[in-house]
């Protein structure tokens, strides 16, 4: 055979190029004719599969029988579509020889014969043999100019007409056979398909299975479980599908075409039937069944009947069984929102959640877990949900019934229940999220750290002082240089700042820390500010000097060196004393955590003890638990330990000669001991280790006494000296007043029987103060007024003055009126002064009428004030008229007396002020107490000698009150004074109270603490509230009116 | 003495001990080898032992000898072991009594290595202990010549010496509590024949113990050469006074400040008597009297040594050996009674003048012994400086503690100028070399050695100064200095190759130091052990010390023989036997399986001297 490509082309013969072109185009239409035949063959082998498929399964063949019959018939097809198509398509079209010859054929059967073979031959040999080539390229020409003219699809058209007509007729009749069975048994046509699917579920393709029994239509009756509150449904399906939730008791019910004598329900489960399925009985009425299953699986049921006949008939696929699925409930925890939430261990935490469920919700629950230890659970958090299908809603979780321990973290989610009773309930729960329990060991953790860096940036800028040292240089850039540098130093101090205040604020709000150390840490940080503050002066000079000159300055420059030597000393001091502050803290933490080690070691004791009593495995757990725990102690205390800075060393250090500590391998042994069963020496094993926690705690309040003793002995000595100078002089001053009381109420006495019965004139100054206090309440100014707080205290006098006038104290009243007296006529100056101001510049801010009207009414009213007084000092003589001349002598005594107090207090003002400069425990307000105590001790002097005993005691009193000031004070250092043993670190004292920016207010100053004078009718006192009364009385009272109160309260419990 | 009258009781008791045949020759040569080994003669009483072993070897008392001979030769587990089959053959009680002695030591030292030299063998716990054995040979050689040539007297055994690795363990293997050693800072002693010392690394900053190893060596000495006649005080008192013999002159052993401090107890009449010092001087109250006590007994030898010289002292050892009282010997050296002589050194002792060791070598007994330091105790070394002086010195350290090393130093030659201390001068040396400020570092480091010679620091300070200015020859002295203090300080060995480590050097230091710092470094050279398998005992000329070679790596027994059976390997080893003097032995054997019945292989030792 020839192709086109053997033939020669030279572009000479068109004729034989016009002829293959032609050729080709039969060749595809020729393709495309054999196709569509053979997809019509193939679809007749189909249709016939499925159409034997159907018959055999009414001949009830199996179906892997069926699908056997099928496949061979699909099989056949396709090999003679193979046999037949397969050559013509692929080889006979390819040539040109078989398409011209196929031409040829097809004209001559039309009646038009052509030669176009013979032409292709003629193109194909052109030349070859030696014939003309001209000759055969005319041939050649002649026959496509032929064939061109003749319509060849027709051609071909005409001759496959035919043969597609002898394939459509088997289709065709296949078709038929199916469309027959479709509509009289369907069911066989699915058995058809469904035979393939069934290959390998079955055996013995040949063994006969029962015939399907022809069942009418299936009604299926649900009742749904009660969880779903569902109603009873009546369904009628043809396909019997079963769909409901798992536990619905669901009745079938069908007809059978003949009358049965028996039947059963096939129940299997999963998608293929099951031989050896559940059976279940059928009730059997005639030709009616009905069967009964509760759903629980997903799967297929079938009738098995049994006519009358006897004839057993079987469905083989049967119907579907498909479970409805219960969603569990889906959960959202909507608050709290932040995660970790940091929570006390005995919080109530508020949850906001919202659940919903496809059914109902059952009860909510809240799982936790503590991360890293075994410990976790599920707690009830509300019944809320109970039967709701949407909830939202919140509700409290009491964190205590956790039993948490500080320092966990814990993980939860709120879980939602469903009610389903029949497969349990299912659980939705919300994403997890976490809390950690407030631990005060952890804060103090980082409140320690906070100091330790605070620290570290004073010694620091130490560090820098000293290794950039200002001197002063000759050389300009030199000296430039050293400049910039200390500049540097003045900011990085300035900047620390911040960071020593957020130290401080953070002392005082940390529960285990003491607040004298945040006391310390702010003395510092003043000390720090201040010695900055110098040197940047002084520095800025300097510059300032050298740019103006452009040259080193000696005076300035010798300045910025004395900032800088003022800095380093400073520093010098505070670094090594707030080391030893932080040093005695952590051994205080160690000496804490070595007496839970104890407590620890004695409950594993006991624990032991029981277990070889009674061994369980629940008490060995709690052993290793126990265990475990006091590893994570003692690694605890070796942490802090670890963190005392040490020294530079003098020598090398021998390793081997420090204790090792081997209390790890302790615990190993001993649970190895356990693991072996030997109690006994776990037993002393455990007291081995206990004896050794005893002898660490020993050590460590040795370390604290020893740290004490070695480097604040000699300050502690001075202020033990300085304790009992303070509570000699004390005493000598209380015994002072009190010598001085006797006198002073001599002289009350005296003039209180000088007065004889008061009480017409009591009454009369009463309504003259009545007069001016009602004068005053009609003009009184609204708060927002500036004048406001000053009206107020006013009136305020002039009521305490009318109660001392009641209790016949004219000494009191007289001292409170006079300065009520005072305040008025400030008050009505103030007030003329609004007035004329508005005269002059006119009522700007339209308050010119109520100042007038204010001046007015305090016009009137001092007056009666000033008459009240003038009749209180026209009562009282000079108290010294009022004294014998013993009582002189012995006020003069009282007096030198009093003096030499004076200079003893001041002795200890200067004793004080030396032990700060040693180190910074003394604040500023201890030389404002003892200054204040010896200008009240001068001034009780002073009234000594002009013989006025009741203010002398006035003053002593004030003296007093300053010293017991100081004494709480020192005793803040925590050791001194007989306030208490312990050793360590001495704290520092009079510090302003709540010092730092932050402060949180918590200072115990016995000044806030002040005591409201009550009324005469406002108070009968019991007579065994008389002493706490007068106790009352001394303490705390503002200190001017402590005399009149005190003798006040006096007369009341009389 | 204990013992011995103990014997004579039994002795006279014949029923007991030689019950069947009264070989009243036999009694008396164990009488006298106990009385030989209470009087601190082993050779002899070793002498007596092996003549009892061949002609009764299964005699009870003579097994109660031999394991008294072999607990005073070191052998423990050979003492147990004889004192046991004493006391299965019948031997009273009273004759075992150092058999609980023998297994606390047999416990405490299972396992030590051993190192011989011409004199001694020295036993440590197997790792760094290693490091002290070339310096501890040096001193003992040297010790054993020159103090034995002033006495009189040497040993003719190898003397043991145990190195232990805490003073707890001293405490566990002799007669004294752990309290009274931390209390009288005792850290050596010398009994039942051998010197027990602690190691220097026991000590946080290590102490002056070559010079106690010495002492330790003359309390033997003394022992031997008066038969252990001499009393606590005057035993102490010579030992004392010969310490420093071995490196130089004897009378070197109290530093000026104990002499001003004796000087001044004289004044106000404080000494401790002589009769108090007894049962020990480590019984004393304190480390303070302690000192004292021992400033009072050298000082008493140096005035009698004054008097009559050391021929004078090695008459009154001999006169007391012969059984004079201590009193009488000095009576009949001096001419003049005790009582005379202590009055005349009270007198003396006032206008004694003050004497200084130029060596700078420390001083034993001078510095408190810290025995154990708790980490976590801040230091007290800067007690009793003054304020200021203390505060830039704790500054320095919170400074140091942060890296910033040279405002460390500024603070610490603040704190130098304040107070002058050599503490704070040995620190400011430390942190000067750091800052590699040789000057400073240098003058610190001298003055710190100025004030307290018993700091190893300041010498490494120094010899390092000097190697790094590039004269290392000059370091050879301070480095020697602190190795007789601390020789576990790595500085020592880093320098010595240093300076050994070139042309010129000394390749066996250089080797050793090596060796001490791949100690240091943790690196632990493998130790050969005996093993399981094999069972022998070995026999011969008794009480040689018996050491097993096995590929080439020697493997100590810690026996002498004849031995209680030793486990082993199978296999082929050579057999080294040390007798008590002259030359090692060797020997091949081939250690076969042990039999099922558990008899041991017994080797007999047929080979004499290598």
């Amino acid at each position: 055979m020839v192709s086109f490509d053997d033939v020669p082309h030279d572009g000479s013969s068109s004729g034989a190029r016009a002829l293959f072109d032609r050729l080709d185009r039969v060749r595809a239409a020729l393709r495309r004719a054999a196709l569509v035949e053979a997809v019509v063959v193939l679809v007749t082998g189909a249709v016939f599969a499925v159409g034997v498929g159907a018959v055999l399964s009414a001949l009830s063949v199996s179906p892997t029988g069926t699908a056997l019959a099928e496949i061979l018939v699909l099989l056949g097809t396709l090999i003679f579509v193979g046999i037949r198509y397969g050559p013509l398509v692929f080889a006979y079209l390819n040539s040109d020889e078989g398409v011209a010859a196929y031409v040829d054929e097809a004209s001559a059967a039309a009646g038009d014969p052509l030669q176009l073979l013979s032409a292709v031959e003629l193109a194909r040999d052109r030349g070859k043999f030696g014939q003309s080539e001209l000759l055969a390229d005319l041939a050649v020409s002649d026959a496509a100019e032929i064939a061109e003219a003749v319509d060849v699809s027709a051609l071909i058209r005409r001759t496959t007409r035919r043969s597609l007509k002898r394939t459509l007729l088997p289709l065709v009749a296949a078709a038929g056979l199916i469309a027959g069975f479709a509509l009289l048994a369907p069911r066989f046509i699915a058995s058809a398909f469904e035979a393939p699917l069934a290959m390998g579920t079955l055996d013995e393709a040949l063994r006969r299975v029962p015939p399907e029994p022809r069942l009418g239509d299936i009604r299926l009756s649900y009742r749904f479980p009660a969880y779903a509150n569902r109603a009873p449904r009546t369904v009628e399906s043809p396909s019997g599908r079963i769909y409901a939730l798992a536990g619905t008791e669901v009745v079938i019910e069908t007809s059978a075409r003949r009358s049965v004598r028996e039947a059963a329900l096939l129940l299997s489960h999963g998608d293929q039937v099951d031989e050896e399925a559940q059976q279940i009985a059928v009730e059997v009425s005639g030709r009616q069944l009905r069967a009964t299953v509760v759903l629980s699986r997903s799967g297929r049921y079938r009738f098995r009947v049994v006519d009358v006949d006897g004839e057993l008939m079987e469905e083989r696929r049967g119907h579907e069984i498909e479970l409805e699925v219960d969603e569990a409930p889906a959960v959202t925890l909507d608050a709290p929102v932040e995660s970790p939430l940091e929570v006390n261990e005995r919080d109530r935490l508020t949850l906001e959640f919202s659940a919903k469920d496809d059914f109902l919700l059952g009860e909510t629950f809240v799982v936790w877990r503590v991360l890293q230890t075994s410990r976790e659970g599920r707690v009830r958090l509300t019944s809320a949900t109970n039967g709701e299908r949407r909830y939202r809603g919140q509700a409290e979780l009491d964190l205590a019934t956790l039993q948490l321990q500080p320092g966990d973290r814990v993980a939860y989610s709120v879980e939602v229940r469903d009610n389903d009773t029949v497969n349990g309930p299912k659980a939705g729960a919300s994403e997890t999220k976490e809390l950690r329990v407030y631990s005060k060991k952890a804060h103090h953790a980082q409140v320690l750290a906070l100091e330790e860096q605070s620290l570290d940036e004073l010694v620091h800028i130490l560090g820098d002082n000293l290794e950039r040292a200002f001197a002063l240089a000759d050389d300009a850039a030199k000296y430039k240089a050293l400049l910039e540098s200390s500049n540097k130093i003045v900011e990085r101090a300035m900047a620390a700042d911040d960071l020593l205040k957020r130290t401080v604020a953070a002392i005082r709000k940390d529960p285990m820390g003491r607040p004298q150390v945040a006391d310390a840490f702010e003395q510092a940080r003043r000390e720090l500010n201040k010695a900055t503050s110098r040197k940047r002066r002084a520095v800025r000079n300097a510059k300032r000097s050298f740019e103006r000159h452009e040259r080193p300055d000696k005076r300035t420059g010798r300045a910025v060196t004395r900032s800088q030597d003022k800095m380093v000393t400073t520093l010098e001091k505070n670094v090594v004393y707030l080391a030893d502050l932080l040093n005695d803290q952590r051994l205080i933490d160690a000496e804490a955590l070595a007496k839970e080690l104890r407590e620890q070691q004695q409950a594993l004791r006991q624990a032991l003890e029981d277990f070889k009593n009674a061994p369980t495995e629940d008490k060995r757990a709690l052993i290793s638990e126990s265990i475990k725990a006091i590893r994570s102690r003692i690694q605890e205390i070796m942490k802090e330990l670890a963190k005392l800075k040490s020294s530079i060393p003098q020598d090398f250090v021998n390793q081997d000669a420090l204790d090792a500590n081997d209390s790890q391998e302790k615990l190993d042994e001993m649970q190895r001991m356990l693991e072996q069963g030997d109690l006994d020496a776990a037993m002393q094993a455990l007291d081995r280790m206990l004896n050794q926690t005893e002898k660490m705690l020993s050590e460590l309040q040795g370390g604290r006494e020893e740290l004490q003793s070695r480097e604040y002995s000699e300050i502690t000595q001075t202020a033990n000296r300085l304790w009992k100078n303070l509570e000699e002089v004390a005493e000598e001053e209380r015994e002072l007043a009190k010598k001085t009381e006797q006198l002073s109420k001599n002289v009350l006495d005296r003039m209180r029987s000088r007065l004889g019965d008061p009480k017409a004139f009591i009454e009369k100054q009463k309504k003259r103060l009545q007069m001016a206090a009602k004068s005053m309440e009609k003009v009184r100014p609204e708060k927002h007024m500036p004048d406001y707080d000053l009206f107020e205290l006013t009136e305020r006098r002039l009521e305490d003055g009318l109660r001392a006038l009641e209790a016949q104290d004219f000494g009191a009243g007289k001292e409170v009126l006079d300065k009520a007296a005072q305040q008025m006529a400030q008050l009505e100056r103030d007030a003329a002064r609004r007035v004329d101001s508005a005269r002059r510049y006119g009522d700007v801010f339209g308050m010119s009428e109520e100042a007038e009207r204010t001046e007015r009414a305090l016009r009137r009213a001092r007056p009666a004030v000033d008459a009240v007084l003038e009749d209180i000092e026209s009562l009282m003589p000079s108290p010294e008229s009022l004294l014998s001349e013993g009582e002189k002598s012995m006020l003069s005594k009282l007096q030198k007396k009093q003096n030499q107090l004076e200079k003893r207090t001041q002795q200890i003002g200067q004793d004080l002020d030396k032990l700060g400069q040693q180190l910074p425990i003394v604040g500023p307000e201890v030389q404002q107490m003892i200054g204040d105590a010896a200008q009240s001790m001068q001034e009780a002097g002073q009234s000594m000698q002009q013989g006025d005993a009741p203010s002398a005691l006035s003053q002593e009193r004030n003296a007093l009150d300053k010293l017991q000031q100081l004494r709480q004070e020192l005793e803040k250092m925590g050791n001194q004074g007989g306030g208490g043993g312990g050793g360590g670190v001495p704290l520092p004292f009079g510090q302003q109270p709540s010092g730092g920016p932050e402060g949180d207010g918590n200072g115990h100053d016995p000044r806030d603490n002040k005591v409201e004078i009550p009324k005469p009718e406002q108070y009968k006192a019991p007579a065994e509230f008389r002493e706490d009364i007068l106790e009352a009385a001394k303490q705390g009272t503002v200190e001017q009116y402590k005399d009149a109160v005190r003798r006040y309260y006096e007369e009341l419990v009389k | 003495m204990r013992i011995f009258f103990a014997l004579l009781l039994v002795l006279a008791m014949p029923r007991v001990a030689f019950a069947d045949d009264v070989d009243l020759k036999s009694a008396k040569d164990v009488l006298d080898g106990f009385r030989l080994v209470e009087a601190w003669r082993i050779d002899e009483a070793r002498e007596i032992a092996e003549r009892l072993l061949k002609k009764k070897p299964d005699d009870a008392m003579t097994l109660a000898l031999v394991g008294e001979v072999k607990m005073h030769l070191g052998d423990y587990a050979g003492a147990v072991h004889a004192f046991r089959e004493a006391r299965r053959n019948g031997a009273p009680e009273a004759a075992l009594g150092s058999e609980v002695a023998a297994e606390a030591a047999r416990v405490a030292t299972q396992g030590y290595v051993e190192h011989i030299s011409d004199s001694f063998i020295i036993r440590h716990p197997p790792g760094k202990d290693a490091v002290l054995v070339p310096f501890a040979v040096e001193t003992l050689e040297a010790a054993m010549d020159r103090i034995g040539g002033l006495l009189g007297w040497r040993p003719k055994s190898r003397i043991i010496v145990d190195v232990y690795p805490t003073a707890a363990t001293l405490a566990a293997v002799s007669s004294l509590t752990k309290e009274d050693i931390e209390n009288s800072g005792t850290i050596a002693l010398c009994r039942w024949n051998r010197l027990m010392v602690t190691t220097p690394r026991a000590v946080v900053f290590g102490y002056s113990w070559r010079d106690t190893v010495a002492h330790e060596l003359a309390h033997l000495i003394i022992g031997g050469a008066s038969k252990n006649t001499v009393p606590i005080w005057l035993h102490e008192g010579i030992a004392k006074f010969s310490e420093t013999a071995w490196r130089g002159e004897p009378g070197l052993g109290i530093t000026v400040d104990q002499q001003v401090r004796l000087r001044e107890a004289a004044k106000k009449k404080e000494l401790i008597p002589f009769a108090k010092m007894h049962p020990s001087m480590a019984k004393l109250p304190t480390q303070e009297a302690t000192s004292l006590a021992f400033s009072e007994v050298f000082t008493f030898i140096e005035f009698l040594v004054e008097q009559k010289g050391w021929a004078g002292m090695r008459r009154t050892l001999t006169l007391m050996s012969g059984g004079m009282t201590d009193a009488e010997a000095i009576e009949e050296v001096h001419g003049k009674s005790l009582a005379k002589m202590e009055r005349l050194w009270k007198k003396a002792l006032l206008t004694r003048s003050i004497k200084n060791d130029k060596t700078g070598r420390p001083v034993k007994g001078d510095k408190k012994i810290v025995l154990k330091d708790r980490a976590e105790t801040p230091d007290d070394k800067l007690h009793g400086l003054s304020k200021e002086g203390r505060r830039f010195a704790r500054a320095a350290d919170l400074l140091f503690a942060r890296g910033r090393v040279k405002a460390a130093q500024r603070e610490l030659e603040k704190a130098f100028d304040a107070t002058q201390s050599p503490l704070i001068s040995a620190k400011l040396a430390m942190v000067a070399l750091a800052n590699g400020d040789l000057d400073r570092a240098e003058k610190a480091a001298r003055a710190a050695m100025d004030g307290t010679a018993d700091l190893a620091g300041p010498n490494v300070t120094l010899a390092e100064v000097f190697v790094r200015a590039g004269n290392p020859s000059e370091a050879r002295l301070p480095l020697a200095r602190a190795i007789d203090i601390n020789p576990f300080d790595p500085r020592i060995h880093r320098l010595t190759l240093a300076i050994e480590g070139g042309e010129g050097g000394d390749p066996d230091k250089v080797a050793h130091a090596k060796l001490a710092l791949a100690y240091y470094e943790g690196g632990k050279p493998s130790l050969p052990t005996l093993g399981q398998g094999g069972l022998i005992e070995v026999e011969g000329a008794p009480f040689s010390r018996v050491f097993l070679e096995r590929d080439g790596k020697q493997i100590a027994t810690s026996l002498v023989t004849p031995t209680p059976p030793i486990a082993l390997l199978p296999g082929a080893y050579e057999l080294v036997l040390v007798p008590p003097t002259g030359p090692v032995q060797r020997q091949s054997i081939e250690v076969l399986p042990a039999p099922n019945d558990g008899t041991p292989q017994e080797i007999l030792t047929t080979a004499t001297g290598s």
